[in-house]
């Protein structure tokens, strides 16, 4: 299906959000797709429900926010679809993806790790990647944050 | 290098490091000392020291990878790769190091580079060097002071723009 | 209920796990899954070093799939950049890129082989191997780690006095590896069918890729889906099968062996001249995303830039990552001696165990060495 399509039908699961595509050399237009918070479990249910697959989730600090941004690959036609939310730095918390899909779980933990951000809902937020011998459980001292 | 003689009555010999292998890198001696090899080396494998009048560029193999960046991004050929390499013994040292002799700002002394790497910039731009004040010095080949002095970039500007001598009369 | 740890190291591979595994008589019930024992902060180092130094960098993620944590990086940079790469560096990076596939294929069954006790398929697999890292090294300078990738190109060229070396391994390869498949389908077929069978409804839930998500079924393959390099003008087929058991995985490897030869042959033929390596000034600010299909799964790579020659944020996530929670599915209900060869079939970048300790219910503890756990999986009714 052609990206227009692709986009109408994005309007039409998530209709008050904001979409954009940009080029990519050599292959098709990648979409992107602003969203706040609250609505993300339902946006990613929407999205599997399409037939999308979890990639990953990306995670970048910005002055007084951090950037989520989860990347669904949509296989049968070829494009990459990516939700955008951002959290605040003072309380970051966000609902969890992983009662939709269970592969996300693995994922989460490494965010929640590295840069101290809550997952409501995550069935075991426990330590993934980093030692037991690094000091200050987040919030104290996340290793990937630029303080 | 033979391929399928997987037999020794077929001719298999013990596989040496061919001549396309990516071994330890070693300085030759048309290095100039310009540094570009630690700029882009990514383990920092290869540190530039400058103390007195001399500069030394000194490579670990410790840290080496051996991608062949420094041999790339080389100007002039003074670092190559070589198809040799092995596992240290010991007593056998670690690091190799060239010397070239350095030239310092005469006005604030910091270092600014080795005189073959002058040499080398003065040959490569050929007469667009004459728009260069230190330059001049190393075009004209005298080691005796001119009218010029040797400045790093920054003196270089700075005197520019405050122009002692023929403003300074009139 | 008993708990066995097969724990973090081990010599053989990369990055170390340790499998919690319920053990109720000689059948396990639950798995669980811990990582982080080898975690080196490679996404922090890439904030201090230039775009051509983090090529270096996480060229040394992994040992075995050394040439496509390079590829997506450079991929994503250029998506950002707006780079236009080179006919000829698309062919050069697909040639690499399959023939990294073969040998990385031909040691996982080395490695199947040796866990199983079955020593000829090991030995036999490894010596064909051989002829592709002796052609590594003519091309590249290395066996491993080959530093060809470069933002915008390649960095060396496949000179055309060294295709003819290069045709004449993929004849010999041709040759010998379906009859190394027969052999490991007559000797291994009974041992390897029904074991760690991994359901359709858990892949696509577990979001697996690579050969384990196409053994049950599903027909994904990034360099289909998302075509990148030189794919696009190649031709070749999705490996599939559909029961989902560690034999179905060996089966999908061997058959993209053959396919990766058929590929090779298609580019070699039709290896464009030309520039090696695009010309650019500087990598404006923006986000670019990289994705490649490297043996064990799909890898991604997320860079966003300010301007500066550093990126400001490199997100990796490499295939094995989401493989592994699906081990938690399609551990429980096998025998004990087979959890080595259904931890070894995702194709796990990491190793395996030097020690297990078996807790059981009187709460006492008894070491149990590699050899005996390897026994055991060997000695298992064949």
């Amino acid at each position: 299906m052609e990206i227009e399509q692709l986009i109408e039908k994005l309007r039409q699961k998530l209709p008050t959000e904001e979409i954009e595509t940009k080029p990519h050399i050599g292959g098709k237009e990648r979409i992107f797709v602003l969203i706040n918070a609250p609505k993300i479990a339902d946006a990613a249910r929407a999205i599997k429900e399409m037939g999308g697959r979890l990639c990953t989730i990306s995670c970048v600090e910005r002055f007084s926010l951090f950037e989520l941004i989860y990347h669904f690959s949509l296989d049968r036609e070829g494009v990459m679809v990516n939700l955008k939310t951002t959290v605040k730095k003072t309380d970051p918390e966000v609902d969890s993806v992983t009662p939709i899909i269970r592969g996300a779980a693995f994922i989460e933990r490494e965010i929640h790790d590295l840069f101290g951000v809550k997952f409501k809902g995550h069935p075991s937020l426990k330590r993934l990647i980093l030692s037991e011998q690094w000091k200050g459980n987040p919030p104290g001292n996340p290793p990937l944050r630029r303080e | 290098m033979p391929l399928f003689k997987l037999r020794k009555e077929e001719g298999w010999e013990p596989p040496l490091g061919g001549e396309t292998y990516r071994g330890r890198p070693q300085f030759q001696d048309a290095c100039i000392g310009c540094g570009a090899c630690a700029e882009v080396c990514p383990p920092k494998a290869i540190q530039v020291k400058d103390q007195g009048e001399e500069r030394e560029i000194e490579l670990d193999f410790g840290k080496c990878i051996r991608c062949g960046q420094c041999a790339s991004a080389c100007p002039v050929e003074g670092i190559k790769v070589t198809p040799t390499d092995g596992v240290f013994v010991r007593g056998e040292e670690r690091k190799i190091v060239v010397k070239r002799k350095l030239v310092r700002c005469e006005n604030c002394g910091q270092p600014i580079t080795t005189i073959d790497h002058f040499r080398w910039m003065v040959e490569r731009l050929g007469t667009l060097s004459f728009s260069n004040p230190t330059l001049i010095r190393f075009a004209t080949a005298t080691d005796s002071a001119g009218p010029f002095r040797i400045l790093c970039p920054r003196c270089r500007r700075l005197e520019y723009l405050s122009d002692h001598g023929w403003r300074a009369k009139y | 209920m008993p708990e066995i740890t097969i724990g973090p190291v081990h010599p053989l591979l990369d990055e170390p796990v340790a499998v919690k595994l319920e053990v109720e008589g000689k059948t396990i019930k639950a798995a669980e899954i811990q990582i982080g024992f080898i975690h080196r902060g490679i996404e922090k180092l890439s904030e201090r070093m230039t775009f051509e130094q983090v090529t270096f960098l996480v060229e040394r993620i992994c040992g075995i799939c050394s040439n496509v944590h390079p590829l997506c990086f450079v991929q994503a940079v250029e998506d950002i950049g707006g780079i236009e790469v080179p006919e000829r560096a698309k062919y050069i990076r697909t040639i690499i890129a399959e023939l990294e596939r073969i040998h990385s294929h031909l040691l996982w069954l080395g490695i199947a082989g040796h866990i199983l006790g079955a020593h000829e398929i090991f030995l036999k697999s490894w010596r064909y191997r051989e002829p592709v890292l002796d052609i590594f090294e003519l091309v590249c300078g290395n066996r491993q780690n080959y530093a060809m990738m470069a933002v915008g190109g390649v960095r060396k060229d496949i000179p055309s006095a060294y295709v003819p070396k290069i045709i004449e391994t993929l004849k010999f390869l041709k040759e010998k590896v379906p009859k190394l498949a027969e052999e490991v389908r007559s000797s291994l077929g009974k041992r390897l069918r029904d074991i760690g069978v991994l359901t359709k409804e858990n892949a696509i839930s577990y979001c697996t890729t690579g050969p384990t998500a196409r053994a049950t079924g599903l027909p994904i393959d990034t360099r289909k889906n998302h075509p990148y390099a030189a794919y696009p003008e190649l031709e070749f087929e999705i490996v599939n099968r559909d029961e989902g058991d560690v034999l179905a995985q060996t089966e999908v490897r061997m058959g993209e062996i053959i396919q990766s030869i058929h590929i090779l042959e298609q580019a070699l033929r039709n290896l464009p001249p030309g520039e090696i390596r695009a010309e650019f000034k500087n990598i404006p600010p923006g986000e670019g995303i990289g994705l490649a299909e490297a043996p064990r799964g799909e890898d991604i790579h997320y860079v966003r830039t300010n301007g500066t020659n550093m990126p400001e944020r490199h997100k990796i996530r490499a295939p094995t990552y989401v493989n592994l929670p699906a081990l938690e599915a399609m551990l429980p209900g096998n025998k004990l001696e087979d959890a080595f060869i259904i931890v070894a079939s995702i194709d796990p970048c990491f190793s395996c165990t030097d020690r297990v300790t078996i807790v059981n219910e009187r709460g006492e503890e008894r070491v149990v060495s590699e050899e005996e756990l390897l026994r055991m999986s060997r000695n298992a009714a064949l």
